[in-house]
């Protein structure tokens, strides 16, 4: 396998990866605009190094130049989605928080002498 | 769980006792509540982090002034809450820390380790310092209490992550002041200890990890202290 095929295979792999997670509502449609992107870079440049000859011309050999522009676009994404996972993470987190102290809160108003009373008589 | 908190109620009468369920598929809820204990229920597991961060918060928004924070697996006596209250307010730190290291010999409070780990202990203690700037004996306590001013530090920012030495990052960070006493500590009675060998070196790399983001996050600061 040449390394054309390998770059056109990489992006059918991302796009039916990215579709089929669309599919099943396991990522986001906005996410998946970068992926898709990403992938369909990746099969043009292997399914067209002469068309993509003239936009890497005189930089570098046209499948590295695209697998470097590839990976970068790739690692920009990761990095992204960590950020993403991070703030995501630390949302649910209070969430919870939150849902569990209002909870419990409810739950002691519903009876007749909740913690606060308990502390207020101390 | 239900031993552990009547044994609290015994030792602090009178004293609430909050109990924060992580989300568990055992009986935890009905046992701690059967025991007299107050439970929040998280909807999601969040952590050892989340949890306590959750009593914090339900704390201040109680307005409570203390709060000793106890390990549900038993390992603690509850004998010492009150020991550790009165260094609270004796002391005037913003969190008293219920150590297994100190002590003296003779006490009965030294805990008894294996070499390997007793190497560990003092290699992470050398590297906690860094961070805190003295040292922390038992960085990994499960007895903690804290006051008024530290509550409110960490109901608005707590680590989720390896919280044990997230908090001591942050005590340097927010000036918090922390004394260590010598505690009591039985072998646990429910559950099993989280820190394998993996986890231990785990452990040894959050730490390395934490003292960089605590240099970084002091530097970041304007106008922190350090």
């Amino acid at each position: 396998m040449n390394l054309q095929s390998l770059l056109f295979m990489a992006g059918l792999v991302i796009c039916a990866s990215t579709l089929y997670g669309l599919r099943r509502e396991h990522i986001r449609a906005e996410y998946s605009i970068g992926w898709l992107a990403a992938g369909a870079v990746l099969a043009a440049a292997g399914l067209f190094p002469g068309g993509m000859q003239a936009v890497s011309a005189g930089l570098m050999d046209v499948q590295a130049g695209f697998l470097i522009g590839a990976g970068a676009l790739l690692a920009g994404l990761v990095f992204w989605t960590t950020r993403l996972v991070s703030r995501l993470w630390d949302e649910r987190v209070m969430l919870a928080q939150r849902a569990a102290i209002l909870e419990f809160r409810m739950r002691r108003d519903n009876q007749p002498k909740g913690i606060e009373g308990e502390m207020e008589s101390e | 769980m239900g031993e552990v908190v009547r044994s609290v109620h015994e030792a602090a009468p009178g004293v609430p006792v909050i109990v924060i369920d992580d989300h568990s598929s055992d009986r935890t809820v009905a046992v701690a509540e059967r025991a007299g204990a107050d439970v929040v229920r998280l909807p999601v597991h969040l952590g050892l982090g989340g949890c306590v961060q959750t009593g914090y918060k339900l704390a201040l928004e109680l307005g409570c002034n203390f709060v000793i924070r106890v390990d549900g697996d038993g390992q603690h006596e509850a004998r010492d809450i009150p020991r550790i209250l009165g260094a609270l307010e004796s002391t005037g730190s913003d969190v008293v820390i219920g150590s297994r290291f100190i002590g003296g010999q003779g006490t009965g409070h030294e805990m008894r380790t294996s070499a390997a780990r007793s190497i560990g202990i003092a290699l992470l203690r050398r590297l906690l310092a860094s961070i805190t700037g003295s040292t922390v004996h038992d960085p990994t306590s499960g007895l903690i209490g804290v006051n008024r001013r530290a509550l409110e530090v960490f109901a608005r920012e707590f680590p989720l992550a390896w919280p044990e030495i997230g908090v001591l990052a942050m005590l340097r960070r927010h000036d918090l002041r922390f004394h260590e006493i010598s505690c009591r500590m039985r072998q646990r009675r429910t559950g099993k200890s989280s820190l394998t060998a993996w986890k231990s070196c785990q452990y040894i790399f959050h730490v390395l990890l934490y003292a960089f983001v605590h240099v970084l996050r002091v530097h970041a600061a304007p106008g922190a202290k350090r």
